[in-house]
């Protein structure tokens, strides 16, 4: 059944066998299948959020159906989510500015000066469970009165920035030569122009990668912010999760709530996604 | 329950000496006959009190996501209006706003001024951690305080649940108690009747069940650990027996045994699936729909049933109070209040909001709304009277009256960590409902665990 | 190099202060609370006590902690679900992997598609799936009727919270594995293919004798980067089902939760993330060492 053809171009299949339309079609059988399984969910979520609360719990369900926006405008109009996006716009946007400030130059100073072990130190966070760090932090915050505050959630936001940073930016300064900035070097720059003219700009695919993920990462984390938030600045994700509670009741409200923390993050994907997929798994294929 | 209707007068001043009986001292309750003197078209403004006075001051507050704050929060604009204070309001289910409000107070959190508050679960726990701010001061100072405002309009007994040892620290805004909500349609579809003890409550669960080959469900009640005492204690009750035996648990005793195989039975066998993790929310959610025939919930829940926007049973639902039992009819009545935060910034202003929220006018607004209101002068008000004018509002006010008469206002055991206790006898019920126990070991377990709680100190 | 030494001495500390923010950072917030919450281990905090200065309680906490029978119940939940997750996550992570290393028309598209799940929000995945899962008014249950087949209760009974909870994982994160392998795949050598099909192998034999065996490093490294976040599991478990139906689903790190900011009981709650802490280190522990015996 093999006919042997070994593909010599950068093809992303490793497997060079010509394809007879049996096996393409085996793969397409099983790939409609795991789309079904794993995309299904997200495309209920986005439809239930445009349907009238009777008819999402209607069987069979309804696949076509006149959409509303009242569940969105219900979000905007009872609830202050537009305030809330823009306080998790603030606490993200400032974790991952704040991770890229302290991470950047801590990953080039590890990978160039040989300082691998003050990474490794910021791993500890990637292994202790977060309610340990919040235990403390609650502690002292509610000691020092700064329970929600801005600053508060965008500090603790960045312990899970920061490493990530770290590790990405890592391992794409290592793959820049040498050779590069030693010219540079003799030439009289200081390590810090090196770093801010040469580096950086040769990064930048990686830095993107990285602020992207960050965002994500620090979009996604609840448990800080469902302790550590307040009134004044409660982010979408626990502002959306309280429609849990009410969940049987209005179950509109709730996918339509799941979408508004969804969609953003989904766009960030779909902008960055050909670096990201690699960008996650660089770390792990060495 | 045509059988208990009394005409309006007569029933109130009956319930009106009964409560004043109950009293612990003369309050100068008004006889029944006296007219009422409020109407709705008094605004308080015109008493040359001082609304104003803390003017351009804002506040927070935290409130369950429950008719009362639907009803409210439209009218919150009025009070900004009056008073020029600002008032920002967070709404979620009330399980969450309970840890929301826990972590905050014990962060000492400034971040609401005034929150709604169950005095019966968390009353005691919070009062000594100095979490609620003593209002017995606030109500006495003529400078903050209308003199249309009225303490002594308060049913005594909702006002004595927002005192914790002596001190006032909240006011009621609302009172509530157990009842069967029944839909009509579905009861004479499969011929059943309306329950009148608790036993025939599985005889009519059964008669709907098979007459409707499992496609409608029984009855829903609550079996959320934390939330199922509220429905469950009146099943003690009523079969003659109070939760604790001098303030030891022993739910061994063959009645209380009984009780618990009595709910257990009714949630298992009749119940939707899934109903222990079922709170009011789902309760009425699933009855709305018309897919459960009976539900046993709060007074508190006619707002939601009747909803027009999620609703289809509106015209076909009959409510009773819970029925008697061998142990007659002991129903546990409870009032929700709003209480200020120790930590509040802007006290002052908060407890203007707090008199706002409670007046003799709020109070009938909430009421025309299925809202049973905790004053006086509201059951007197001829507009509320007028507006009970469907057969199933005037059920709900004879059931509410009943509940009143024969209140019991116990929600849970005497313990001051409510939460837990509570938690314990809902995960006692709840295993003999999932048939990992039977109620003898349920019970036994329990009582061993409680024993340990209460000894705790 | 001959440059003046002011300079020289900048750039001799040049490393540190790059490095050393971040250090500073990584102390001050994540190595401090860990000393901070052996501190709280033994004492007694209370809500509106002094940060400082406890009263000391000796081993209170700890046997509290370890007397109380939720606490084990805990641990053995954390266990079983990260267990029948991360099993099933890599099986199903291994296989999406390698289907979406085929190189056929709009396989780029999919990619990023079948992406999706490993991004969107834990709270919003645990939102989507409590809908899915609701025993009356389901999606779920409607779908199994229409096959004639007995309705689940899914969240709703502690015989089947934790398999439900991990199906949701597993939908999660199998994408995740299978991206990493996908990478993995990517990177392989040719040659071995050649050699094989040479000889007259088979697609299956060249599947089992030669790709899985070079996967199975990254495999490994997959495994142990999920593992890591699956013992600690939180965020779907709380937005689904709070730990409940009585406790049934209380993985470790909700039982802290509970503790620490439910019942004020701070020391219980320190004890049981320190002994969670212990327990991803141990693991990942013994998964590096059984990484090295590959290499």
């Amino acid at each position: 059944m093999n006919t042997l053809t070994a593909q010599k171009s950068a093809q992303s299949s490793v497997i060079a066998v010509k394809k007879t339309w049996k096996s393409s079609l085996a793969v397409y059988i099983q790939l409609a299948v795991c789309f079904i399984v794993f995309v299904f969910p997200i495309v209920w979520m986005l439809m239930s959020a445009f349907k009238e609360n009777v008819d999402i719990t209607s069987y069979p369900p309804k696949f076509i159906f006149s959409p509303t926006l009242d569940h969105f405008r219900e979000l905007f109009v009872s609830y202050p989510f537009g305030k809330y996006i823009v306080n998790s716009l603030i606490v993200t946007g400032g974790s991952t500015a704040l991770g890229l400030l302290l991470g950047v130059p801590a990953a080039y100073g590890a990978a160039r000066y040989g300082l691998q072990w003050t990474a490794f130190l910021t791993l500890i966070a990637r292994m202790a469970p977060g309610i340990l760090f919040l235990i403390p932090w609650y502690v002292i915050a509610s000691q020092l009165k700064i329970t929600d505050t801005y600053m508060t959630l965008i500090v603790t936001h960045t312990v899970i920035t920061m490493p990530l940073i770290v590790w990405l930016m890592l391992s794409y300064f290592q793959e820049i030569p040498k050779e590069i900035e030693e010219s540079a070097l003799i030439d009289g720059c200081g390590p810090f122009r090196v770093l801010w003219q040469i580096n950086i700009p040769l990064a930048l695919p990686g830095i993107s990668v990285s602020t992207a993920l960050s965002f994500i990462f620090s979009w996604n984390y609840f448990l800080f912010s469902l302790v550590l938030s307040g009134s004044n600045t409660t982010p979408l994700t626990v502002a959306a999760f309280n429609f849990i509670g009410v969940a049987a009741v209005d179950w509109g409200g709730l996918m339509a709530a799941a979408t508004v923390i969804t969609v953003p993050v989904l766009i960030i994907v779909a902008l960055v996604q050909r670096w990201l997929i690699r960008g996650l798994t660089s770390g792990a294929v060495k | 329950m045509r059988n208990l209707k009394i005409n309006l007068a007569a029933s109130l001043s009956v319930f009106m000496l009964l409560t004043s009986a109950c009293s612990s001292g003369g309050t100068g309750n008004k006889p029944a006959a006296s007219p009422p003197p409020t109407t709705a078209e008094n605004k308080p403004a015109q008493t040359g009190f001082d609304w104003k006075q803390f003017s351009g001051q804002k506040i927070s507050l935290l409130a369950n996501k429950q008719p009362w704050i639907t009803t409210l929060e439209p009218h919150i604009k009025e009070f900004e209006q009056l008073t020029g204070i600002k008032v920002n309001t967070m709404i979620f289910p009330e399980d969450q706003v309970r840890q929301k409000a826990l972590i905050s107070l014990q962060a000492s959190s400034d971040e609401f001024d005034v929150f709604m508050s169950l005095k019966s679960r968390e009353g005691l726990q919070y009062y000594n951690s100095g979490f609620y701010e003593n209002l017995d001061g606030y109500v006495t100072n003529a400078k903050i305080t209308s003199p249309d405002f009225d303490v002594k309009d308060f049913f005594e007994g909702p006002l004595n649940g927002e005192k914790i040892k002596g001190n006032l620290v909240g006011l009621p805004i609302n009172v509530e108690g157990p009842v069967l909500y029944y839909n009509k349609e579905l009861f004479q579809k499969y011929g059943a009747e309306v329950p009148k003890t608790l036993d025939e409550i599985e005889t009519a669960a059964k008669k709907i069940v098979d007459g409707s080959k499992g496609q409608i469900h029984g009855v829903t009640l609550r079996g959320l650990p934390g939330a199922l005492p509220f429905t469950f204690g009146n099943f003690i009750y009523n079969n003659g027996k109070t939760w604790f035996d001098d303030g030891k648990p022993n739910f061994q005793d063959p009645t209380r045994i009984k009780a618990i195989q009595q709910y257990a039975d009714l949630a298992k066998k009749y119940g939707p699936p899934g109903v222990v993790q079922y709170s009011f929310y789902q309760s009425s959610a699933l009855f709305a729909q018309g897919k459960v025939a009976m539900e046993i919930e709060s007074t508190n829940e006619l707002n939601s049933i009747i909803d027009p926007k999620n609703s289809r049973v509106i015209d076909k639902t009959g409510v009773v109070p819970v029925p008697p039992g061998p142990g007659g009819s002991k129903l546990t009545q409870l009032q929700w209040g709003l209480s200020i935060n120790k930590f509040a910034k802007n006290k002052e202003a908060a407890w203007l909001f707090m008199q706002w929220a409670t007046s003799k006018e709020m109070q009938l607004e909430m009421a025309l709304n299925g809202i049973a209101s905790p004053r006086k002068s509201t059951w007197d008000n001829e507009k509320f009277k007028s507006s009970m004018d469907t057969p199933l509002k005037q059920q709900w006010v004879e059931a509410l009256k009943f509940i009143m008469a024969n209140a019991n206002p116990d929600v849970g055991p005497p313990a001051e960590d409510q939460a837990q206790v509570r938690q314990l006898i809902g995960e006692m019920v709840d295993k003999v409902i999932l048939g990992d126990k039977t109620a003898e070991e349920a019970a036994k377990e329990a009582d061993a665990k409680l024993t340990e709680v209460l000894n705790k100190k | 190099m001959s440059v003046p030494s002011s300079r020289t001495s900048l750039t001799r500390l040049a490393p540190w202060i790059m490095v050393l923010p971040s250090v500073i950072f990584t102390v001050l917030l994540i190595g401090f609370p860990i000393v901070y919450v052996i501190y709280l281990m033994f004492t007694k905090w209370a809500p509106g006590s002094s940060f400082w200065g406890l009263p000391f309680v000796g081993l209170d906490n700890v046997k509290a902690t370890f007397k109380d029978v939720l606490f084990w119940k805990s641990t053995w939940i954390t266990l079983k679900i990260s267990a029948i997750s991360l099993f099933f996550e890599v099986v199903l992570g291994t296989y999406l992997g390698i289907l979406l290393s085929k190189s056929v028309k709009g396989i780029k598209v999919l990619r990023v598609l079948f992406f999706f799940p490993a991004i969107v929000p834990s709270v919003a995945a645990g939102m989507v799936w409590v809908q899915l899962y609701d025993p009356s008014l389901g999606f779920l249950n409607y779908v199994l009727q229409t096959f004639h087949l007995p309705a689940g209760t899914w969240l709703n009974d502690p015989e089947s919270v934790i398999y439900a909870l991990s199906i949701v994982d597993i939908w999660q994160w199998t994408p995740f594995i299978a991206m990493i392998v996908l990478g993995g795949i990517q990177a392989l050598p040719e040659d071995p293919y050649e050699a094989a099909y040479m000889d007259g192998a088979s697609k299956t034999q060249a599947l089992f004798y030669i790709t899985l065996p070079m996967l199975k490093q990254t495999i490994l490294i997959a495994l142990m980067l999920r593992s890591v976040d699956m013992l600690r599991i939180f965020d779907t478990i709380y937005v689904m089902t709070q730990g409940g139906p009585i406790n049934s689903s209380t993985s470790l790190n909700i039982y802290g939760y509970q503790q620490g900011f439910l019942y004020t009981s701070m020391g219980k709650a320190s004890t049981a993330m320190l002994f969670l802490l212990l327990i991803v280190m141990t693991i990942s522990f013994l998964l590096t060492r059984w990484r090295k015996r590959y290499v």
